[in-house]
């Protein structure tokens, strides 16, 4: 094989880990702390993109759209904590995988509305490619993997270096107990529940000069995020970082000796035995 | 399925997972339910009776409203509405004003069937129009052949076999690649072809009836994939197709991953050194979303909305007026207004409402429709069409080349 299509799958592989890994991150951190399945964050992907889609067609620049995005979306967010969810997690049933699948009907019936079900694209704000490993690759990709690292490093130092890191944990582990210590969790609730959202945000802005947009474009992409989380343990930062790379590495280079669809099929046998085999994930809490 | 324009993507898919998940999500949520529009806009002429007045020409229209395709219910619905006022005001078939019932077939099998049930059985329509994707035109068709009643379906598809009421409005893919494949070898020089396509009949049979062309001609496959639907990332594919360095890299996935494909593509900036094709990613249904990566690019369709005849030209005015837009007026929807007038002129042949008469009279019909001339073939109920050659310039699709008329392969074998 040419070293030019090796160094080049190699960064494929790389990007889609990134990609996997920043999605799954803000699941998992709402599954972790709040023990809520957050049906919605396909859409919540969903409306990051949108949003730059209309402040494209509104003459917005990328830039400025990417920083509104995660804004938009963490409003939903807070908008679905404060007026349903915060409700339900005394229940502590099923109820509130309902209500977020609830949102995610209402979010995706609201692009369809505004955006009607036609397929859109937005422009990509970097063309060119740039000189990596020495082979050429497309400058966007790689300020959307910066971008993917610079703030999945950041969720990993704001969990294990910052007070909120601490608290949240706290909430993590034990929730009654850390209610018990004084612990506000309401607030730690709704702060975590809409930074799980903005990353969602953040993701399918970062993603929308990619891919093609249209109302049910998150679900394509979070069956991936979601296997992450499953592998690599609920709850655990690191855990579904390791997730994510082993979900998006097996595709990238099974794609590449065998067919894509053969590739997708490997990681579903992959996220079997890991259930099988160690049901609470590779890594633990 | 046959030929799906943007957006399409999975129900028939059974090959991944993530895309049935997909389908559990979207469909028979909301049901949109009977949506009867009767339009009795200029109704029957003077010259019919009272009891003629009272009666209607009833058809039916299915399609997809909701669901993962759910733009092309209003395609559909526009070019119905339009072809419905035309002929109403123009005397309705047989002296009565059409009554046009509409259901959501919801892109599923099981929403054809629900939707096709209640517009043959409870409606009773005398003719039925519709459907996009042929997982839905194929659970429809029995139904529409219990009820003896006449259907058009009118999206690209491959054919459907051999029915005594059913036809297909819609071109096959065969009769545009026998002209777009030769074109490329003989009119561009191309020799290597890499195909890439989503995982699944359609694009597996374009695909295979291709290389049989490319046998024939000068040239040769260099590389030949399938993505399951929903495929967002492309980037290994296309890492490997840019490494095959082929003449043309045929895009044969649908809907959004179509789209994704042809944006990364250039991201990737490999499809400077090549010639790109795309189907159904160059139909005009993809031109909104893909007109400012996609510029001087050729596709091949049936219809442009630049056609000069005189049924296109009223056409495109009935439809600009009622509704205006800067995209074109795609090739489907001039398969709906088609449609509409073949039941009008079968009706009036067979001076019948009877579904054994008219479908009778369908078929060996010649029209003067739009697309320009076209002839139901009696055999195998497909249509024979012009073929143009369409290049995609600015907003628009120009017309390059008219390829002659061209018929279906006769495949139906009865």
């Amino acid at each position: 094989m040419e070293y030019d299509i090796l160094a080049k799958q190699v960064l494929n592989g790389l990007s889609l880990v990134l990609f996997i890994t920043l999605i799954a991150l803000g699941l998992s951190i709402i599954f972790g702390m709040m023990n809520v399945i957050n049906m919605a964050h396909a859409e919540l992907f969903m409306a990051g993109a949108y949003t730059v889609y209309a402040c494209e067609q509104a003459g917005i620049s990328y830039w400025v759209a990417l920083a509104l995005a995660p804004v938009v979306v963490g409003i939903i967010g807070f908008a679905m904590e404060r007026s349903i969810l915060r409700f339900l997690y005394v229940r502590k049933d099923m109820s509130t995988l309902l209500a977020t699948w609830g949102f995610s009907i209402l979010l995706q019936q609201a692009a369809q509305l505004i955006f009607t079900g036609n397929p859109r694209q937005v422009a990509t704000p970097l063309t060119g490619a740039t000189e990596i490993l020495g082979t050429q690759y497309p400058t966007f990709r790689l300020f959307v993997m910066a971008m993917s690292l610079i703030l999945i490093v950041g969720v990993v130092y704001v969990f294990w270096r910052t007070r909120y890191g601490v608290l949240a944990r706290a909430a993590i582990q034990n929730s009654e107990m850390a209610a018990v210590l004084g612990i506000n969790t309401q607030r730690m609730y709704v702060l975590t529940f809409v930074l799980g959202c903005v990353l969602a945000g953040i993701a399918g802005a970062l993603m929308a000069p990619i891919i093609t947009l249209t109302p049910t474009m998150g679900v394509d992409f979070i069956a991936r995020s979601f296997f992450a989380v499953i592998v690599g343990g609920m709850g655990g930062v690191l855990g579904v970082v390791a997730g994510g790379a082993i979900i998006g590495e097996t595709e990238s280079i099974f794609s590449l000796v065998l067919t894509p669809t053969a590739a997708q099929i490997l990681v579903f046998i992959i996220v079997i035995f890991v259930i099988l085999l160690k049901p609470d994930g590779l890594v633990k809490k | 399925m046959s030929g799906p324009a943007a957006g399409e993507t999975a129900t028939e898919s059974k090959g991944s997972p993530m895309t049935a998940y997909t389908h559990v999500r979207t469909s028979g949520r909301f049901v949109r339910g009977v949506v009867a529009l009767s339009l009795v806009a200029g109704v029957a002429t003077a010259g019919a009776g009272e009891a003629a007045a009272q009666k209607k020409f009833k058809i039916g229209l299915l399609a997809p409203f909701t669901g993962i395709a759910s733009h092309y219910g209003p395609i559909y619905e526009k070019a119905a509405t339009v072809a419905v006022e035309k002929i109403n005001a123009e005397g309705g078939i047989l002296g009565m004003p059409i009554e046009l019932s509409m259901e959501d077939s919801k892109f599923s099998p099981a929403g054809a069937v629900e939707g096709a049930k209640k517009l043959v059985q409870r409606a009773k329509v005398h003719v039925m129009i519709g459907t996009v994707n042929s997982a839905a035109t194929n659970a429809a068709i029995p139904i529409a052949e219990r009820g003896r009643t006449p259907f058009l379906y009118t999206v690209e598809g491959e054919d459907k076999g051999c029915y005594r009421f059913v036809f297909g409005l819609g071109p096959t893919p065969e009769q545009k690649l026998v002209h777009w494949i030769p074109w490329l070898i003989g009119g561009t020089g191309a020799k290597t072809f890499y195909f890439v396509g989503s995982d699944y009949v359609y694009p597996r049979s374009m695909v295979a009836y291709a290389k049989t062309l490319l046998t024939k001609g000068d040239g040769k496959v260099v590389g030949e994939e399938y993505s399951s639907l929903g495929t967002t990332d492309w980037s290994t594919i296309l890492t490997r197709a840019e490494s095959a360095k082929p003449d043309v890299f045929f895009n044969m996935a649908v809907g959004s991953d179509s789209i994704s494909m042809n944006k990364q593509a250039r991201q990737f900036g490999f499809a400077k050194k090549v010639r790109f094709a795309a189907i159904p990613g160059y139909n005009s249904a993809y031109v909104p979303a893909i007109h400012e990566i996609a510029q001087g690019d050729h596709g091949v369709e049936v219809y442009s909305e630049l056609l000069d005849n005189p049924a296109n030209r009223d056409f495109v005015k009935r439809h600009r007026d009622k509704y205006p837009s800067p995209w074109p007026i795609t090739e489907v929807a001039a398969s709906v207004y088609t449609a509409f007038h073949v039941a009008k002129a079968a009706a009036e042949k067979a001076k019948s409402t009877d579904g054994p008469k008219i479908a009778k009279a369908i078929e060996g019909l010649t029209l003067d429709a739009p697309q320009g001339k076209i002839r139901i073939n009696p055999k195998t109920h497909l249509t024979d069409y012009h073929v143009y050659l369409l290049k995609i310039v600015g907003k628009k699709l120009e017309i390059a080349k008219d390829f002659g008329v061209t018929q279906a392969p006769q495949t139906c074998k009865k």
